[in-house]
């Protein structure tokens, strides 16, 4: 019985993080971070305004201009904004994993056939890894293309499977992938961690459209 | 930074020798600091390439001399003027300043852009709170975050406390982890960004249901899920669905979770009379755990439980309502209504259309936060009838003068409405045969003298002529496209006697429609051999039940009577095949809704429909009004052109008979 309650006091304890950028309509970026508790319910919710960066930095940053707008700048300016500490940052574009060297809790990106790198945009995932399956995208990916990924200026990661899921967790910390592994692997039955990606798209969306 | 060097020497070692004979031409390639740019000609060229080493201290300066002799033959003349050769050369040292300018420097700032944040926060609610008390007392453990997992709860052998977590909660799960999940959105009417946002950041409804463990006896379909999503966060809504897609399991679930997140605590539900036995089994069916309370009895009893606490479900009929309205408006000494509800449903809600009616004005009367309708025909007849319906939702949204196009754009918000077509691919079809048949010729007679009489009294009677003299003679033509008066013959009852052969053969059961108790019974006669059962006006309400499971349940029975008035609403009758409408309603609607009592989710195949119609009678002319009405439906409802005629007017009444009315416009039907 104590068990039980402990097992749902767990669940209700965890605090989970979910980092995302969305092009805005009017050029530029717009960010959303969303705090969960461990039902799916939301805690906080935190966005930015359009962040549209300048000729100059496009030209400066180039390939490294998205890893810095979304890892360095709107990430970190979002959590900033938020009251309650969360255990893991899931973020859903590659580019955001430079996150990692900004807070102290892990960061894994939640793989999917649409989380590639932005400079590897136009193609698909089939053709650059020879497949759909995000675990073979994250494998092959972490095999080959990563010298591509190290040049953008992304940090180094292994890849970990909860359920189904196959996330690329940043290990500028040895210790962050066992720590996503213990923290989620209780719950990883069933457990949709691109979901809540889909409520942070319709928040920004909405957020957007009513200015 | 490379020095080209050019030099010319003469040796100190050999003072004697002459510059023809020791001259010699050096080049160097020397790399110096940038720090001296200046070239230095002169003979001191050592000098200079010692401090080009000395800037590399690491790395020995490699050199590399050409040199080429550049000896000049020299005469030397007797005369001895020559000799001033001897005399060394005299060198001069001269610097040229080969600096440029130092360039411009353009320095661009790369400032980390300002990035403004906008925050949302939303205190952990009591629902979150409810749900872990429950979950604890349950003794249910290992859900998933996110509320998605039981499976795992099994997997590691602990099983839940409940008998019937079925296969539903995994096909929920499939739903859920394939995408294919339903999402609570916000109406328009909701504004502020806030708390659109408090609706958007919800998980799906699939998880929402299982995260509280909500059992069903059958797996929703998606459309049904979409419609508790759409009628849960509104607080006016009308769910127009066909019928048939379930608009009663869509309306409890919608209240079993309103109710479960502490949305809601008190509910009434208003129906028809005879309908009220049926939501309580719905209830019972899908919400086992909800109380749910009747109103009825001796008006001192359904006083005491309109005023009773904590029935979270009250059922009242329609026609109660203007007789119990003193008791649900009371208020108390502050002036505050003494029952009020946060949901009241209207089941069947085209009964308070006419807004003038006491039905309409008791039920508006009712205090209450929500406020839903349920119908599969908003508009029966015309666009009034949905301004009726608005009165109850939110008053004044509508008028009467709107046009229907644009009525439908104003509504579009509130209004659910999905058919078979849409969402039911697996529905099996309903078929349509209008089966047109001649008269006898003893009804042909008895029809034309009736017409001929009919019409030339209704001339003789001039400007006194009412549209109800206009009406007698329609039912009186109607009657006899029926069954002749005189010798009882009947093209219909031919035809249906033939059809019902071949259904009854193959142990088929069919319904039969009319709108008269007396030719339901004429029909009931000829077709003894089948074992008929009624349903009608005169079956007591008690009995009605009985009526229905008897012919579910009992092959005897092949054929149910039914008058559209009593069989129209409510009712489950999906294993029947065959619906015959013997002779038509004045509204398509009403038609519509008898059609699916059989055609709805879990027909157990084909529905087959065969609308009699005689040719060249009134009938055919009545269809040709039905026909326009559809339009007007099919203008408000999915946006297509607008029909001539949005109403039957009196002039069209009138002119079923080529006659003119009386000169004022008021409409009829």
């Amino acid at each position: 019985m104590s068990e039980n309650h402990d097992s749902v006091g767990n669940r209700l304890a965890l605090r989970l993080g979910f980092f995302s950028v969305r092009p805005h309509t009017d050029g530029g970026f717009i960010g959303g971070y969303l705090i969960l508790n461990g039902v799916g319910r939301p805690l906080e919710f935190h966005c930015t305004t359009p962040v549209k960066p300048t000729r100059t930095q496009e030209i400066l940053y180039g390939a490294t201009l998205k890893p810095y707008l979304f890892g360095e700048q709107i990430a970190p300016a979002l959590i900033a904004k938020a009251k309650t500490a969360v255990q893991i940052v899931f973020v859903s574009q590659w580019e955001s994993l430079c996150l990692a060297s900004q807070v102290s809790e892990p960061v894994a990106l939640v793989c999917s056939e649409h989380t590639m790198p932005s400079h590897l945009s136009g193609t698909s995932v089939s053709e650059t890894t020879g497949s759909d399956d995000p675990l073979r995208t994250a494998t092959l990916l972490q095999s080959q293309p990563c010298v591509v990924l190290e040049q953008i200026g992304l940090p180094p990661w292994e890849t970990v499977q909860i359920g189904k899921h196959h996330l690329a967790v940043a290990t500028i910390r040895p210790e962050a992938s066992t720590q996503v592994r213990e923290l989620l692997s209780p719950w990883e039955t069933g457990l949709d961690l691109l979901e809540p990606f889909e409520r942070i798209e319709a928040a920004l969306e909405e957020a957007s459209r009513r200015g | 930074m490379f020095w080209l060097w050019s030099s010319r020497r003469r040796s100190e070692n050999q003072p004697g020798a002459t510059a023809s004979e020791q001259g010699h031409v050096g080049l160097a390639l020397a790399v110096v600091p940038p720090s001296r740019s200046r070239l230095v000609v002169s003979d001191a060229v050592s000098a200079e390439v010692a401090v080009a080493e000395s800037w590399f201290p690491e790395e020995s300066c490699q050199y590399e001399t050409i040199s080429e002799s550049l000896d000049v033959a020299v005469q030397v003349y007797p005369t001895g003027w020559n000799r001033a050769i001897q005399r060394g050369f005299e060198v001069g040292t001269y610097s040229i300043d080969i600096t440029s300018k130092p360039p411009r420097v353009l320095s661009l700032q790369v400032p980390d852009p300002s990035i403004a944040v906008r925050s949302f926060f939303f205190t952990e609610t009591a629902d979150t709170e409810t749900v872990r008390k429950q979950q604890c007392s349950e003794t249910l453990s290992g859900t998933a975050p996110l509320g998605l997992d039981s499976r795992q709860a099994n997997e590691a052998g602990q099983k839940p406390d409940r008998a019937v977590v079925s296969c539903h909660e995994e096909e929920l799960l499939k739903l859920i982890t394939s995408g294919r999940h339903h999402r609570i959105r916000p109406p328009e009417d909701v504004i502020r960004l806030e708390d659109r946002l408090q609706y958007l950041l919800q998980p799906s409804l699939e998880a929402i249901l299982m995260e509280r463990r909500l059992e069903f006896p059958f797996t929703p379909f998606p459309y049904q899920l979409e419609g508790v999503a759409f009628l849960f966060p509104r607080h006016a809504a009308i769910l127009a669905d066909e019928m048939g897609l379930g608009k009663t399991m869509q309306a409890i679930t919608a209240i079993r979770l309103l109710l479960r997140c502490g949305e809601i605590r008190r509910v009434l539900l208003v129906c028809p009379k005879p309908l009220v036995s049926n939501w309580q089994r719905e209830f019972e069916l899908w919400a086992p755990e909800i109380p749910v309370m009747v109103i009825e009895g001796e008006p001192q009893k359904r006083q005491w439980q309109w005023e009773l606490e904590d029935v979270p479900v009250r059922i009242a009929n329609y026609e109660l309502l203007p007789r119990d309205q003193e008791f649900f408006v009371a208020t108390d000494e502050e002036g505050q209504p003494k029952v009020a509800f946060d949901l009241v449903v209207l089941d069947e809600s085209q009964r308070i259309k006419n807004r003038q009616g006491a039905t309409s004005q008791a039920v508006r009367s009712i205090a209450r936060k929500r406020s839903w309708a349920l119908t599969g025909t908003p508009v029966e007849n015309s666009t009034d009838d949905l301004v009726g319906i608005f009165e109850f939702l939110s008053p004044g949204f509508l008028s009467p003068d709107m046009k229907p196009q644009k009525m439908g754009r104003t509504i579009a918000d509130y209004v659910l409405r999905r058919t078979k077509d849409r969402v039911l691919s697996d529905l099996p079809p309903k078929i349509l045969r209008d089966a047109e048949v001649e008269l006898t010729p003893e009804q042909r007679e008895t029809y034309d003298l009736a017409e001929r009489d009919g019409v030339l009294r209704l001339t003789e009677l001039g400007e006194a002529v009412t549209i109800q003299h206009v009406f007698e003679l329609v039912i009186r033509l109607k009657q006899i496209c029926n069954f002749d008066p005189a010798t009882g013959t009947s093209a219909k009852m031919e035809r249906l006697e033939a059809d019902l052969e071949e259904i009854a053969r193959s142990g088929r059961k069919a319904i039969i429609f009319s709108q008269w108790v007396a030719t339901l019974e004429e029909i009931g006669h000829r077709l003894e051999r089948y074992n008929p059962l009624y349903f009608h006006g005169r079956t007591p309400v008690r009995q009605r039940d009985d009526v229905i499971r008897r012919f579910r349940e009992n092959p005897e029975h092949r054929v149910l009577l039914m008058s559209y008035g009593a069989g129209s609403v409510g009712l489950n009758l999906q294993f029947v095949n065959y619906v015959f409408l013997f002779d038509r309603w004045w509204n398509p609607a009403v038609e519509d809704q008898a059609i699916n009592r059989a055609h709805r989710i879990g027909a157990a195949g084909p529905v087959i429909v065969t609308r009699f119609l005689t040719v060249e009678t009134i009938e055919q002319r009545i269809n040709m009004v039905l026909e326009q009405k559809r339009q007007l439906f099919e203008t408000i409802f999915s946006g297509a052109v607008e029909p001539k005629k949005l109403a039957l007017t009196q002039e069209e009444i009138f002119g079923l008979f080529d006659l003119r009315g009386p000169s004022n416009h008021a409409r009829a039907a």
